[in-house]
């Protein structure tokens, strides 16, 4: 039972850390969608908070799963996250999520409002069950694993862009012979 | 020292979490700029309508496609350029077995010059090479573009998709997988 916790708060740190790390990335992106949201002023640095807690909660479910302020801070960031979907669909705003980078085309809205069951529902057995990594070394190697669980996956996303652009490259070159 | 190593792992798999998704961005700007271009390998599925599921004979296709598990239906024109390109490869060597070329030209003669000088006269002779003069086969099915290869699966149409490199054209020929002779003891 400790490893499917264990795991469970590697998922839920892991989504978080991704999130986080993509929005620092281009944080314009973030910023854009508060502003489409209606909230003009501060965009930028409302962006970066956000991103600063997902990364900040990431780590907190990491070293210390049973902290109640780090499920707390969870759940308010999934009804965070909710309410500007339900306030997206309310107020018919087309805001683009940007929620894990600005690679994506999702727009903000009743995807939110659905993760907010299994967010919650994850909190909930952290709460009842989570008792945090035996030692810092422990701890240190799950974020590990969650690190090279998300480099891995970017990888597979570059290796299949890479073939993608390779098919293109072979392409281009009799294409370009007939092109006017 | 062990603590010191996991940090060091996490870090730099946290760096190339980021450095790939540049790099998956450097990716994307390059196809859009493909893209903008049109030289991109990408092709274009034609919606074929009262054709699909049909038997190709119906068409004026060849009778041998109606009972055909696999196989692949080329439509050029002596007056695409791509469809030249896509000829040229076939040059020389023995049409692929699932493999079907029409021909479409203005005239008899413009046909047959298009299959001479591409060298496909030689493939003509076992019927997989047909010449449609003005287009009669293809104004049947509806088909007014070219490259076109129309995909026959178990005598029927399946779908048409534009070919548009020579690239694309080997990935759809299929590759029939035959029995092996039995062994006598």
């Amino acid at each position: 039972m400790p490893a499917a916790i264990d795991a469970l708060s590697m998922a839920m740190s892991g989504t978080l850390l991704w999130a986080g790390l993509e929005k620092c990335r281009n944080i314009e992106g973030i910023a854009a969608a508060i502003r489409d949201l209606g909230i003009g002023t501060q965009a930028l640095a409302i962006g970066l908070l956000v991103a600063a807690v997902e990364i900040a909660l990431a780590l907190g479910l990491i070293f210390a799963p049973a902290a109640t302020a780090v499920q707390l801070g969870v759940a308010l960031l999934a009804a965070l996250f909710a309410a500007s979907g339900a306030w997206a669909l309310a107020t018919g705003r087309l805001v683009r999520c940007n929620c894990f980078g600005s690679t994506g085309n999702q727009r903000l809205g009743a995807a939110q409002l659905w993760a907010l069951i299994p967010w919650l529902g994850a909190v909930a057995i952290l709460h009842a069950q989570a008792s945090g990594p035996a030692s810092a070394s422990e701890g240190f190697l799950q974020l590990a694993i969650v690190a090279l669980a998300l480099a891995g996956v970017r990888a597979a996303g570059v290796v299949q862009a890479s073939h993608g652009a390779r098919g293109d490259r072979l392409s281009a070159t009799e294409m370009l012979k007939w092109l006017p | 020292m062990v603590t010191l190593t996991l940090v060091l792992i996490a870090v730099l798999a946290i760096v190339n979490f980021l450095m790939f998704g540049a790099l998956v961005e450097l990716f994307r700007d390059v196809r859009q700029l493909r893209d903008i271009v049109g030289v991109l390998d990408r092709p274009l599925h034609l919606g074929i309508g009262r054709v699909a599921g049909t038997a190709p004979s119906l068409y004026g296709l060849p009778g041998a496609l109606d009972s055909a598990n696999s196989a692949v239906v080329l439509f050029l024109s002596d007056k695409c350029s791509t469809c030249r390109t896509l000829a040229a490869s076939l040059e020389g060597r023995s049409l692929p077995l699932g493999l079907w070329v029409i021909v479409e030209a203005a005239t008899e003669n413009a046909a047959q010059a298009f299959v001479e000088t591409l060298g496909l006269n030689t493939q003509q002779a076992d019927g997989r090479v047909l010449v449609d003069v003005d287009g009669a086969i293809a104004s049947r099915i509806g088909l007014d573009t070219t490259p076109v290869g129309f995909q026959i699966t178990n005598g029927r149409v399946v779908e048409a998709t534009t070919v548009p490199s020579v690239r694309y054209f080997q990935s759809i020929v299929p590759t029939p997988i035959q029995l092996k002779p039995a062994l006598v003891a």
